[in-house]
C-alpha cells in the first residue's frame, strides 16, 4: 500500500485506489483523490562503486573512488557519486552548494528578501503610530533608492512596490516639512 | 538560462495570510511552490519528469485569508456609515454577518482540502491549494502538462503501485493499530500505541466557561453598563488571560491537543483587539483621565455599544468553537 493518504500519511489501501471515485483513508476516513504518474515505475539510478587502482585518478572527497570526471570550475577530480552534471557541464558538490562560475546556474535560488514590500509597509505601517513616520519615511525612500537595482520576486517583476513607497515617503516627508514650516512661521509671526 | 530570467505562469490557488502566503506558477519544465514570508519568499521547484504522485485529501481548513479580512472590515464600514439611517438596518446587517460566518465555516469544513506532492526524494505539502475547487483546477491544469512529459499510466495501476512506494523512505507512518478498519495482508507487528493527548482538561473547561460567561455578561447588560458589571468583566479578562497561558504550559507538556492552544492565542488576539478599539473610543470621547475609566462615561462614548456587541459576539463564537474542539472526535468523511 504505498501511496500514502494527504491527510495523516498513512498508506491507502490498493482496493480503495482502485475505486473510480477516489480512495477514503481507512485510519482517517479522509476522501482522498490520487493522481499516480510514471515517475513512480521509473528505476532508481544505482551507481556501481568503482574502486580507484594503483595510479588511477582518484575523487577529490572519496580517495578510494575512481575519478570519471573533472569539475569543469574548479578542475577537482570526481566520482560518479559527486559529478553533478548540469547541461553539458560536470561539476563538484562544492562548486553547486557555492554557486561560483558556470555552477551558479547548476544552483537555483531556494529565497529572495522583498525589499519592495519592505520600502512599502515601512512608511504605511508607520501612520498607525504617526510619530515614526519621521523615522519611517525617510529610511522607506533610503530603501527603495538603495535596492531599486535588486532582483525582486522571482514569479512578479513588477516595481509598483518601490515607486508607491517612494509616493507616500514624499507625501510624508512633505507633510512633516509643512508641519514644522507651519509651526516655525507661527512661533515668528508670535515674536513679531 | 539565466538564474531569474524563466518566465511563470501563474496556477490555480493562491493562499494570502496576514503573514504568510503561499502561490503556485509553472514554468518552463518545472512548477514552482512559493511560499511568502511577508519580506521574504522560498521557492521549491517541482520538476514535472520527477512527479511522482500528486494526492487532494478532503479536510477541514479554519484559513482567515486577507480576503475575509477585507470583507470584515467593509462590513463594519458599512455598518458604522448605515446603522442610524434605518431601524431594520442593524438587524440585517447582524443577519449578513451570521451568514458570512456560515458561509466561512461550512467552506471551510466541507470544500477544503489538503494537497500534497510526491517525488523520488520529496513529500510537500502545497498550502496554497486549499479549497477542493482549487484543487480540481490545479490538477486539470498540471495533470496533462505531466503526463505530456511522463506518458499516460494504463489502467490496473493501483495493483502494479503495490509494489513501489511513492515519495522518499520514511514518508508513510505506520498505520495504528486501534483504528484500522481492514487491513489484508497485514505485517502482524503491531506499532507501538501512539500518546492519545485529551481534547481537554479542567484548565480549558474554565476557560471556555468564561468565554460563556463574558458573551453572557456582555449581551445581558449591553443597556445596563453598571461599575459593578465592568468589575465582573475585568475579572473575567483576567481568567481568559489565566487560562490561556495555563493552555499553553499545558499543550507544551503534551496535556492537550493543539485546537485548544489555537482557541487560546485566538482569544487573546480577541481580547487585544476589543482592548485597543475601547482605549481609541476612550481616547476619541476624552472624557476622563483616570486610569480605569468611569462605566456611565464609557457607555455614553459614541460606539462603544458597538464594541461590546462584536465583543460578545466574538467570545460566544470562541466559547462554541471551544465546545466544538472540547468533545470533538477524530472526523470521518464517507465518499462524497
Amino acid at each position: 500500500m504505498p501511496v500514502p493518504c494527504a491527510r495523516c500519511r498513512t498508506p491507502l489501501p490498493k482496493w480503495e485506489l482502485a475505486a473510480p471515485e477516489g480512495a477514503v483513508c481507512t485510519v482517517c476516513g479522509s476522501a482522498n483523490v490520487v493522481k499516480v504518474f510514471p515517475a513512480v515505475f521509473a528505476p532508481a539510478r544505482t551507481f556501481p562503486v568503482e574502486v580507484a587502482l594503483e595510479g588511477e585518478a582518484a575523487c577529490f572527497d572519496h580517495a578510494t573512488r575512481r575519478a570519471v570526471a573533472a569539475c569543469q570550475q574548479c578542475g577537482r577530480y570526481v566520482c560518479r557519486l559527486c559529478a553533478v552534471e548540469f547541461g553539458a557541464a560536470t561539476l563538484c558538490p562544492s562548486c553547486v552548494a557555492s554557486g561560483a562560475g558556470q555552477a551558479r546556474l547548476a544552483n537555483p535560488e531556494t529565497s529572495r528578501s522583498l525589499f519592495d514590500s519592505m520600502a512599502l509597509i515601512l512608511p504605511l505601517a508607520s501612520l498607525l503610530v504617526y510619530p515614526f513616520t519621521l523615522v519611517a519615511a525617510p529610511a522607506s525612500l533610503v530603501l527603495s533608492v538603495m535596492k531599486w537595482k535588486e532582483p525582486l520576486s522571482l514569479v512578479r517583476h513588477s516595481r509598483w512596490r518601490f515607486v508607491a513607497a517612494i509616493v507616500i515617503s514624499l507625501a510624508e516627508i512633505v507633510g512633516w516639512t509643512m508641519l514644522v514650516a507651519y509651526f516655525v512661521s507661527g512661533r515668528f509671526r508670535g515674536a513679531s | 538560462m539565466e538564474p531569474g530570467s524563466e518566465q511563470y505562469r501563474k496556477l490555480p490557488g493562491h493562499r494570502r495570510g496576514i503573514l504568510r502566503g503561499a502561490s503556485l506558477w509553472l514554468g518552463s519544465d518545472h512548477f514552482l511552490s512559493v511560499k511568502s514570508l511577508r519580506f521574504r519568499e522560498e521557492y521549491k521547484r517541482f520538476y514535472l519528469r520527477d512527479v511522482q504522485a500528486i494526492v487532494v485529501a478532503q479536510v477541514p481548513r479554519f484559513h482567515i485569508s486577507t480576503r475575509s479580512i477585507v470583507i470584515a472590515c467593509l462590513w463594519v464600514a458599512v455598518f458604522l456609515s448605515t446603522r442610524t439611517l434605518r431601524p431594520w438596518v442593524v438587524p440585517a446587517m447582524w443577519s449578513a454577518a451570521v451568514c458570512l460566518v456560515f458561509a466561512w465555516a461550512y467552506i471551510s469544513t466541507k470544500s477544503s482540502c489538503r494537497c500534497r506532492i510526491f517525488t523520488a526524494v520529496s513529500s510537500e505539502e502545497l498550502p496554497s491549494v486549499y479549497r477542493t475547487w482549487t484543487a480540481k483546477k490545479f490538477l486539470e491544469e498540471l495533470e496533462p502538462r505531466i503526463q505530456a512529459v511522463q506518458g499516460v499510466l494504463e489502467g490496473g495501476w493501483a495493483e502494479a503501485v503495490e509494489s513501489r512506494e511513492v515519495g522518499p523512505p520514511g514518508t508513510m507512518r505506520p498505520i495504528p493499530s486501534d483504528n484500522v478498519v481492514i487491513v489484508p495482508g497485514g505485517t502482524g507487528v503491531p506499532p507501538p500505541p501512539r500518546p492519545v493527548i485529551p481534547n481537554r482538561t479542567w484548565v480549558s473547561d474554565i476557560f471556555i466557561a468564561s468565554l460563556f460567561a463574558d458573551a453572557g455578561l456582555n449581551l445581558a447588560t449591553l443597556h445596563a453598563y453598571t461599575n459593578t458589571v465592568q468589575w465582573v468583566w475585568y475579572f473575567l479578562a483576567f481568567l481568559q488571560v489565566a487560562g490561556a497561558v495555563a493552555i499553553f504550559v499545558q499543550h507544551y507538556r503534551g496535556a492537550v491537543k493543539s485546537s485548544m492552544q489555537k482557541l487560546a492565542i485566538a482569544t487573546l488576539v480577541a481580547m487585544g483587539l476589543s482592548y485597543y478599539f475601547r482605549q481609541v473610543l476612550e481616547g476619541i470621547s476624552g472624557a476622563t483621565r483616570s486610569m480605569i475609566p468611569n462605566s456611565t462615561t464609557l457607555a455614553g462614548t459614541p460606539g462603544y455599544m458597538l464594541v461590546r456587541e462584536v465583543d460578545a459576539a466574538v467570545s460566544l463564537g470562541l466559547a462554541i468553537a471551544g465546545v466544538v474542539f472540547a468533545f470533538s472526535r477524530r472526523e470521518t468523511w464517507g465518499r462524497s
